[in-house]
Formats: C-alpha cells, structure tokens, sequence
C-alpha cells in the first residue's frame, strides 16, 4: 500500500489541440462524474459508470449537494441503501468483475456480460451504463434509461434499441463516440437539479439521480501546487481552471468530419477525425441515429488546458463494501474434495521452490526418513508396507538447542559464525545467517555451516581460528572437527564452538 | 465402521511399471489363489510349513515355544522388516522414558525368553529382589524388570534358539487362502534382495503377530503440525522428544503435559529427576481429561486405585485376567457382556511407584506441579511458545507453555494395518466384540481354516477370550495355546515332563537348540 510513488509529472500542455491529438479519447477514467441529486444509485468503477433505478424501498431524502469544496462526493448514509434490491446488487457485483476484468476498455466485454445476463434475471431495475471502449463509449440502456447530452439536444432511450428484452422491457446496447460534451446518465429519474459544479464522483457508489461526464476535468481542490505524497495515490497539479469553461471544452475529437464552424480553430489531425471543441452541432458524426438538432452556437470559450488527470484517488463508499479495485477477480469456486487427499507435504506445486527430499509415505500419506519405525506425522507404523520412495517437500530436519535456550528449527541450510550475513553462501541466498555470540571470541566471522543432505544434517567446520568440538550422546570427550570434513549431526550431539555450545536434537533418524 | 474398501494406499506410485513378479490385479481381486495364478504372475513360491510375520516379540515367542516343542529351523520361517524382535518395542520404551535402565510395567515371571517363567526377572536379578517379590503388593510395590534386562536376555535366548536362521527381512504384502489348502504370504523383500518383486510362502499355517498398528496422534496434533511445520513444541510421548528435556536444561520453561498413563507418569518423572538433578526451574501444567481422586470400579472386588488424578494399576490389567477369576469369566462370555467386560477392566491407568508419587506431592507442595481438568481446544505457536486454549472444569482458560507434551496413547484401528485390513476383507477374517481380530481360544482366527489355520497373537486380537494378550505373558500365553494346538496337528511334539525337563536344563545352561 504504502509503495513509494514517483512523483506525478504534470507535462505542460501548451494547447488543447496538441492534447486532444496525443490522446485521441479521453481516458475514461479522467472524465469528471458529477452526481446530481436524487434517489437512483450512482456506481463509478475504473472505465464504467453505472446508473440504476432504485425502487423505492428506503425514501432517501432528497439531498442538496452539499459537497465539500474537496470534489469527493460524500457517501449517503446506509440507510438509503436500497436494501434487499438483489438485481441491483448483482448489475453492480457484474460491472465490478467486468471492471476488474479489464478496466482500460470493458466496454465490449460489459456489453456481452450483460447480454448473457439480462436474459436469466427478471425485475432488473433500469439503469443506464457507459463503459469505455477503445475508441469510444459502450451504452447499455434498459427501461427508462437514458442517457443524453443536453447540450447537443441528443438523446438516448432503451426504447431505440433493435430488440427489447424478453420481458418486453425496452433494451438498447450501443457502441458510441465520445460525444463533445457532457453526458448525462439517468435511470429515468427526472431530476431537474444539476451537479454541483464541484461535484465529482472518483470512484465509489453514491445516491444520486444521474451521472454528468465531462470530459474535461473537474477542478479538483483549488489548485495550489500539491507536494508529492509518498502513498498510493496521486496528486495532479491542476492549472486554475474557470468553473464556466468546464463543461463546455472537451478536447474530444468525435469521428465524423466536422462541418466548417466558423469560430473554430484549425481542425486537429489525429486518429479520429478532426473535431474542434467548440464545434457541438454535428451530432450526425455520431453513429446513435438522432437527429442533430440545430443548436444555437456556443460561444467560443477559451479553452482549458487539457490535464493528464492521474487515476482516480480512492474513495470510501459507506453503501457497498470494497472499491473495485479491491475486490479480487472472481474465480472459480473450489472444488468439492470427497476423497482423501494426501497432505500437503506432497503437493507438487508448481514453482514451489521448498527443498525436496526423497522418503518414504506413511499409510496415511506423510513424507517420512526411511529409517523411522513410526510416522513422525501421525504415529502410523512405517514398516507395516513396502517402502515406496517418493519425493516431497522436506519437513524440519531436527532442532539445535543454544545453551542459553534459544533453538534453531533446521529447515534450511545454515551458516554460523560471528559475521554469516558477510559470507558469499548467505549472500547469495543459499544459506541462511545464524550469528553466533561469544563473549570470549572464540567464534570466527564465518565458522560453521550446517546442511541439510537428504535426511541427514551435516556439521562442517569452514576453516575457523579456534576450531569446532564435538561429542556424541553419551560421550565424555570432546572431537575436533577437521576442517572441511564435514560430520553428520546425530541425535544428542553437543557441539562446542569458542565458548558456546549447542545441541542437536531431531525426531527423525531413530533415537 | 466400513469393511468395505481398503484403505486408500497413497505410496502406490501412479504408474510404476509393472515388475517380474509383482501381483497383478487378478491376485488382488481374487480371495483364494490356484499355484497357477501365482506361476502366471511369475511370482516365486516357497514352501515352508508355518510361517509367523510381524516379527516382534510375538512371533519371538512363538517360535521359542516351537523350538523347545522340537520343531527344526528349516520348518518355519520369521517374516519381518525389524532387525531384532525387541526393536520396535525398545524404540516405544525409549522415547516414551523407559530407556534400559527403567524399569517396565511388567511381571517378574513375564519372561518373553524363558516359556517357564522360572527363574523369573526378579530371582536373576538377586537376593533384594526375591524379597520384594515375596512381600508384594502389600508391604512393597511390585516388582518389575528393567527394560534392559528383558532385552538382553530376550537376545540370549534369540541366539539359543537360533531365530536368527529363520528369519526373512521384508515386508508382508497379504495372506490369502490356497485352493487346495493351506496359505500364501506375500512378502516384498528389501529391494535388491531377490530377483522377484513379491515372494509367496506357500504355508500349513500361519501366524499374525505384527503387534500394534501404530500410534494414532490426535488430531490436533496432527493439524498442528500439517498448519504450522512445527515438530518440535507440541510432541507426542511416543516420538523422540529429547530437545524437550535439553531445551528445558538451557533455559527454564514451562511444559503442558496431556494423560493420565504410565507414559505421563514416565514423562514427570524425567521432569523432575532432571528438574532435582541439574536444579532446573521447570514449571509443569498436566492436564487430565478424567480426574480420579479415589478409588473407583463397578464393584467392591473390582476397584482400582486412585488418587491426585491417577488411577493406579500394578500392570495394564488386573492381575485376575492371567490366571484368576476374570481370566474364567471373560472366557465365558461373548458379544455385548464380553465388551463390558473389556471396558471395565480398561481404562487408563498407571502403577504406583514411590519414587514420582514423592516427586508429585513435593511439586504440589512447592506449587511447581499444577493440576488442570479439561481438554484441549486449540494450540498455535506464539514466538517462541506454544498457546494453548484449554476448557476446562473451571471454564476456558488460555495459557503460553514452552512445550506440550501428548502422553495419551491412542491405538490406530486394526484396519490401518494393510495385512490386517486384508485379513478382514479377503481372508474371513472378523471383528470381535472390542473390534480387533476375532480369535477362539486357541488363538485360531476364526473364520480362516483353509487345511490349515491362521493364528494370531497380540494386540491385534485384544477383545478375545483371553484378555491381557498384549503384554509380555499374553504373548507367551497366546504361544502357549498356537503351540498346543499345532502339537494337536502333529506339527510339534508334546512337551511332556520329560522334554519340558530336559529343554528348562538346556535353557539354563544356555545350550543352541
């Protein structure tokens, strides 16, 4: 979570068009969502924006927007939640997955995903839907959605579409250019209260009546420069953008060849055709079939310079759980295990990187010494059948025992001394540092290693100053360890290193 | 209970292709074998008259009483994987605190090497001892042999009697009935050591005697270790625990002890011996899941001992079971009333030797020793320790131990054994009423005569007519009847007086028979 994050590069754009012409479609997730108040859900997930009816089951009051001048629309209290509504709970639980899915362009997949869904599920309350695609926009329409840019006079119903559901409730799904100013999503609620000019919804669930994108951004805080922040989000610098100007420049190039309007600017090349901001009555460029309705020209308005908004910063929805980009990918479901299974020990997983040893199975399926009578995992005898040599993941080898108490699980290779981590064997990640602490000195900076060969645990001495002692279970006299030899490490043996000891103990390898 | 299938053989490598003369899905499925089926799958047959496999000290004793009964080496053969017959019982008794100087639970006149009993343990061990013996229990605690004694002398013996000679390393795959009469035992010998994958002993009879399944650690040991890869804080009395008492030599601790059996009482008392002898601060919790803090049992002649928690026993059963009335009343009865018997005489339990019982009462009294009743919930590692959620009589408590030590000693079902849970599904073999091998008497498994009998001895068959089969004189008990029975069937010669005379002067002068 707390990554460090480089800090955000805000280029400077010099010009709308140069922008418009790099990036071609806004990426959907830098269009501003301005909620207007209402009792309908507003759901903002990474490349789709959601618009349900809500059947009123909890009145929500109607709330002005009383947004904070942070841009965040707060969340509306649970108890406007629509409770019980389950069709809208999975509409939003399926554009969550799609989002997830594949949040730069879901649009397509969005609209197969509830092509195959809407057929199974009844009482699906209306609800209006823009996803990105990769050149443009994806709208899902059903009942009394709509969805409609109101400044072009163009308009969107389900009831447009080719083929309404089977229930006979009106169905349109519809793949359209970015239109070059803002869109409105409804449910068909009839909320005449526009956005806040502040208001922007980043990401989360939230009441509202419709959703407003713009494809300019919305200003943010009151741009003062934000000092990079070390966190998961990002802080754009934002130029000061006049409130007016908002709405009314997108540098989106909608495809169809723009009729020559006279205060436009030199058309801007690009991978669409070329389309001024100012220009908005060319609505036949847009493949939704309405008619362009004569508009009366806008003025030009001075043109914001287009930012890079960087991906939206989290927000908390008090009404719906995790924010999409939280929510894991579905996957399929475990299977349902009625056989016995033999335990972990043996899962060959792929890129388990666990050492493996070669031993025999238990009745019972745990990976044993071939030398034991009895299973270390489960008491089962061993010699009741024919030893059959299997490899797995090799448990914990024994235990050494400091005399001051501390004990060392020997489930890797170890190297001791006074400085290990300086040795190449630890560097290099092949063995694991055991620093040994001796008040007299007597332990070298690299003075011992212990591996682990098959069952066995092998003590050498690699070359230390004052040299390495040990005694078997039951032996008075201490041996030294030649150097480089290495000695297998039998239960009971003390070994003494300068003026520390420790002891080898292990379940494995008889007694 | 299912008898249905055997249980699933995880060590079956997927598709290990097949050998010169493995078994093959025909052996498997039938339950009688022609000598043909075998000469099909090219598995070799050898013919010996009895055959014991199990190999531990029940099939020692057997052959013993065959031996002195005059049957030669060349007639019987001893299949086994252990290397000695005490092997698998000196691995037990070790890790489970009885090393060879301790002594068993077991009686003086138990001798696994000597089918008289006389001279007992006691008698060879000297003149104290014969005092002991002859005051006990009253005046004295009973007497029982150090381990070591019963081993070595167990070798002696073994050497004497020239077992070695008969004995066949491998593992035992299955019984099964030969048309015509008679057995194959399939054995798998060590790899390498014949040119065949199976071996079959084409038998007159045969012998079961592979001793206790194996140890069943609780579940929640077992999930203890499969969740957290921890071997070393939460053990069984059964396994080698030895950093257990090193560990607590290094650094005082604090360790959760778990039953109420001799193996408990094993475990204290090398707590404390280490704890009077090194002067250790060793706090110890034992936790009991039935306290028993006075004597108890179904009737005033049938009482038991007990007390702090305890119930004390001289042996593992009432000393009855070998000789006295309830040797006669469990014979007599079957089905539901034989079971009640069982359990009446069952139950944990653990002798009663001055040494810990001393121990335990200076605990309580220096507050060192606790007493908790109730069982466990959960356990999981915390640093360096182990948490254990405990329900208690006194509600739940929650406490950090260094160590949990399991001293309760559960027996895996006879159906874990592969050979047995073949006996039971091929061979028909039954369940008695405690649910182990049903034998007759005659230690016969009932339901198996094929011109031939399959007997059995040992804990397999605990809840037959005879009880206490799992001791040293249960076995020699068991090899008592076997070899009555085979001497019925003109396989070995009577041990009259005479021969029993002149085998006890062989014994003694340990002259090879």
């Amino acid at each position: 979570m707390a990554s460090p994050v480089v800090p955000p590069v805000v280029p400077p754009v010099p010009a709308a068009a140069v922008a418009a012409a790099a990036v071609g479609v806004p990426p959907f997730d830098q269009v501003g969502v301005a909620v207007t108040p209402g009792e309908d859900l507003v759901v903002r997930l990474p490349g789709i924006v959601l618009v349900a009816g809500v059947q009123a089951t909890a009145p929500a009051p109607a709330r002005s927007s009383g947004l904070g001048g942070w841009g965040a629309a707060p969340a509306a209290p649970a108890s406007a939640a629509p409770a019980g509504d389950r069709r809208l709970g999975e509409l939003v639980g399926l554009c969550r997955r799609v989002s997830a899915a594949g949040r730069r362009a879901p649009g397509r997949r969005l609209h197969e995903e509830l092509r195959a869904w809407l057929p199974t599920a009844t009482d699906v309350p209306s609800f209006a839907v823009a996803a990105a695609t990769e050149e443009g926009l994806a709208l899902v329409l059903l009942g009394d959605g709509v969805a409609e840019v109101p400044e072009l006079g163009l308009r969107l119903t389900a009831g447009q579409g080719e083929e309404p559901l089977s229930d006979g409730r009106p169905y349109l799904d519809r793949l359209v250019d970015w239109p070059p100013a803002a869109l409105r999503l409804s449910a068909g609620a009839k909320g005449d209260m526009g956005p806040h000019p502040l208001a922007d919804l980043e990401a989360g669930v939230v009441p509202g009546a419709a959703a407003v994108l713009s494809p300019a951004p919305v200003p943010a805080t009151p741009a003062a420069p934000a000092p990079p922040v070390p966190a998961g989000t990002v802080l754009a610098q934002l130029p000061p953008t006049p409130v007016a100007a908002r709405v009314t420049t997108p540098p989106v190039p909608p495809p169809a060849p723009a009729p020559p309007v006279p205060p436009a600017p030199a058309p801007v090349p690009g991978g669409h055709a070329a389309h001024d901001h100012a220009a908005h009555d060319h609505a036949h460029g847009h493949d939704h079939g309405v008619p362009a309705a004569p508009e009366p020209p806008v003025p030009p308005q001075p043109v914001a310079p287009p930012v890079q908004l960087p991906p939206p910063a989290r927000s908390v929805s008090f009404l719906d759980p995790p924010a999409a980009d939280e929510v894991e990918p579905a996957r399929e479901p475990l299977p349902i295990v009625t056989d016995e299974q033999p335990p972990a020990a043996l899962a060959q997983e792929e890129g388990d990187t666990r050492p493996k040893v070669k031993g025999i199975l238990c009745k019972n399926g745990h990976l044993n010494d071939p030398r034991v009578l009895f299973c270390a995992q489960c008491g089962i005898r061993t010699t009741q059948q024919t030893a059959v040599f299997v490899e797995g993941v090799r448990p914990p080898l024994g235990l050494l025992v400091f005399d001051n108490g501390a004990t060392v699980s020997l489930d890797a290779d170890y190297l001791l001394g006074r400085e290990p981590e300086t040795d190449e064997r630890v560097r290099s990640g092949g063995h694991r540092p055991l620093l040994v602490v001796d008040q007299t000195g007597g332990v070298s900076r690299h003075h011992a290693e212990i591996r682990l060969e098959g069952w066995d645990v092998v003590l050498t001495d690699i070359g230390s100053a004052n040299g390495t002692l040990f005694a078997r279970r039951g032996e008075l006299a201490w041996t030294s360890l030649i150097p480089g030899q290495p000695v297998q490490l039998t239960p009971g043996m003390t070994v003494r290193m300068g003026g520390r000891q420790f002891a080898f103990e292990s379940p494995h390898g008889g007694y | 209970m299912s008898e249905s299938t055997i249980a699933p053989q995880h060590a079956q490598p997927p598709s290990a292709p097949p050998q010169r003369g493995d078994l093959n899905d025909r052996l498997i499925a039938t339950d009688v074998w022609t000598d043909q089926m075998l000469a099909e799958a090219g598995i070799p047959i050898i013919d010996v008259p009895f055959v014991t496999f199990g190999g531990g000290i029940g099939s020692f004793v057997t052959v013993d009483y065959l031996r002195i009964c005059g049957v030669p080496t060349s007639a019987m053969r001893v299949l086994t994987p252990l290397k000695t017959p005490w092997e698998s019982y000196e691995y037990l008794t070790t890790v489970s605190q009885i090393p060879r100087t301790e002594r068993l639970r077991s009686d003086s006149a138990s001798t696994p090497d000597n089918i008289w009993g006389f001279p007992s343990y006691a008698l060879r061990e000297g003149p104290k001892q014969w005092w002991n013996v002859f005051v006990e229990p009253i005046f004295k605690r009973y007497y029982t042999p150090k381990a070591g004694h019963a081993f070595t002398s167990m070798e002696r013996e073994m050497y004497r009697i020239r077992y070695p000679e008969m004995v066949v390393h491998g593992q035992v795959r299955m019984v099964r009935r030969r048309a015509g009469g008679g057995y194959f035992t399939v054995l798998t010998p060590p790899e390498g050591a014949a040119s065949t994958r199976r071996i079959a002993y084409r038998s007159q009879w045969v012998h079961v005697a592979v001793g206790y399944p194996g140890l069943k650690f609780l579940p929640d040991l077992q999930r203890y270790r499969q969740e957290h890869n921890d071997f070393a804080k939460v053990v069984n009395a059964y396994e080698p625990h030895e950093h257990v008492y090193e560990r607590l030599h290094k650094r005082p601790g604090t360790v959760l002890i778990r039953g109420g059996g001799i193996v408990a009482s094993r475990v204290l008392q090398r707590l404390i011996d280490d704890r009077d002898q090194r002067g250790l601060q060793t706090q110890i919790v034992h936790l009991f899941r039935t306290y028993v803090d006075k004597a108890h049992g179904p009737g005033i002649f049938k009482r038991r001992r007990g007390a702090d928690g305890w119930a004390y026993q001289g042996f593992n059963y009432p000393k009855s079971v070998w000789g006295g009335q309830l040797k006669q009343q469990v014979r007599k009865t079957h089905g539901e009333e034989r079971a009640r018997l069982y359990k009446e005489m069952g139950g944990t339990n653990t002798p009663l030797r001055n040494d810990w019982l001393e121990q335990l009462d200076r605990g309580r009294r220096e507050g060192w020793y606790r007493v908790v009743i109730g069982q466990i919930d959960t356990m999981r590692p915390v640093g360096d320790l182990v948490e254990v959620a405990v329900s208690s009589d006194q509600g739940p408590q929650l406490g950090t131990f260094d160590f949990v030590i399991d001293c309760t000693g559960l027996e895996a079902d006879i159906r874990e054994h592969r050979v047995l849970a073949d006996l039971l599904d091929h061979s028909g073999a039954g369940r008695n009423p405690v649910g182990r091998l049903d034998v007759g008497t005659n230690f016969e498994l009932l339901g198996t005569q094929n011109g031939g009998k399959i007997y059995a001895s040992g804990s397999a068959t605990l809840g037959g007519p005879f009880p206490g089969v799992d001791t040293f004189f249960g076995l020699q008990i068991a090899a008592q009847e076997i070899a009555d029975d085979l001497i019925k069937q003109g396989f070995a010669q009577k041990l009259g007086p005479g021969r029993s005379t002149s085998q006890w002067w062989k014994w003694v002068r340990n002259k090879q028979i």
